[in-house]
């Protein structure tokens, strides 16, 4: 029951880091759509503006890490070129040019990795500018539901972009997995 | 007293004081249309692609679309956090469309059906 180094790094990317952001987004879109002064108590919305800043930056910080090895570390493993007139078995070590290989596989390059690589970097864009916001403003963001709003929606958006980066890793790891 | 046209009109004001939130979600928006921007260019552009964005060789165009995007959306955002610092913006609702409307650009734009219309 080993794993390559690879084999680490890519499910330390998708199955830790990125799994755990999809989830602190729940209790952070649940922390921001509860706080609202006409639904909490004083008590209430101190214990929830303290889960929406916990939640928030730890999206913040999941989304970077992910982000950052994806990009630096298992991208590099995934787009390597072989060897000149390598043949199908050596092929399988370079995930992207076997995707490449056939008509009935590029389109998880052409399409799947080409969206995933890009879209996934919205999320720590995104999800630092509501950590920072609901951490300057915790103590009176149940009164402001024009920032509320705005903030669900750039989380949401946050959530959405990871969802597809995290879809097709996964989907692209079965069919051309990084070894 | 004068009003300037080009940002919304700051009333300095400690209540209701949201121009700091303001900076930091409006340059988020800005900093994904700045990604998406950087995209197309990375994958319409071949030359931006082989030499202009491939700061990091291993990891080509894409370490040169991120690192710049994010430079991008921290000055943007130093710029609109020391300007609207504590201060009450008129034309919130604007800021939150414009806000909306800017991540769904990002989004529009790193989506490989979009810039391939453009020769990606």
């Amino acid at each position: 029951m080993t794993l390559t180094t690879r084999e680490f790094w890519t499910a330390l990317h998708g199955m830790l880091l990125g799994a755990a952001f999809l989830l602190a987004f729940t209790g952070s879109a649940v922390s921001l759509w509860g706080l609202r002064s006409e639904w909490t108590t004083s008590a209430g919305r101190i214990a929830g503006a303290r889960f929406l800043v916990t939640g928030t930056w730890s999206m913040a910080l999941l989304a970077w890490l992910t982000v950052s090895i994806g990009t630096f570390a298992i991208y590099p493993w995934y787009r390597a070129k072989p060897p000149a007139g390598a043949s199908p078995a050596v092929l399988a070590s370079y995930p992207k040019y076997l995707l490449m290989s056939s008509a009935k596989t590029e389109d998880w390059h052409e399409f799947g990795m080409e969206w995933k690589e890009h879209v996934g970097w919205l999320a720590p864009f995104l999800a630092t500018a509501v950590a920072v916001v609901a951490t300057r403003y915790r103590r009176t963001l149940a009164n402001e539901a024009m920032l509320r709003r705005t903030m669900l929606f750039l989380l949401c958006a946050a959530f959405a972009c990871a969802s597809i980066a995290g879809l097709f890793g996964a989907f692209i790891n079965k069919v051309a997995p990084v070894r | 007293m004068t009003t300037e046209t080009s940002t919304p009109a700051q009333i300095p004001d400690s209540t209701s004081a949201h121009g700091t939130a303001w900076a930091a979600l409006f340059s988020a928006g800005i900093g994904c249309t700045a990604f998406g921007i950087l995209t197309m260019l990375s994958e319409c552009v071949p030359a931006m692609k082989n030499k202009g964005l491939n700061w990091y060789n291993p990891s080509g165009a894409l370490s040169g679309v991120a690192i710049g995007a994010i430079v991008i959306w921290l000055i943007v955002w130093a710029v609109l956090g020391a300007r609207w610092h504590n201060r009450r913006l008129e034309n919130e609702r604007s800021l939150m469309i414009a806000t909306v409307v800017l991540v769904l650009v990002g989004i529009l734009t790193t989506f490989p059906p979009f810039y391939e219309l453009f020769g990606g």
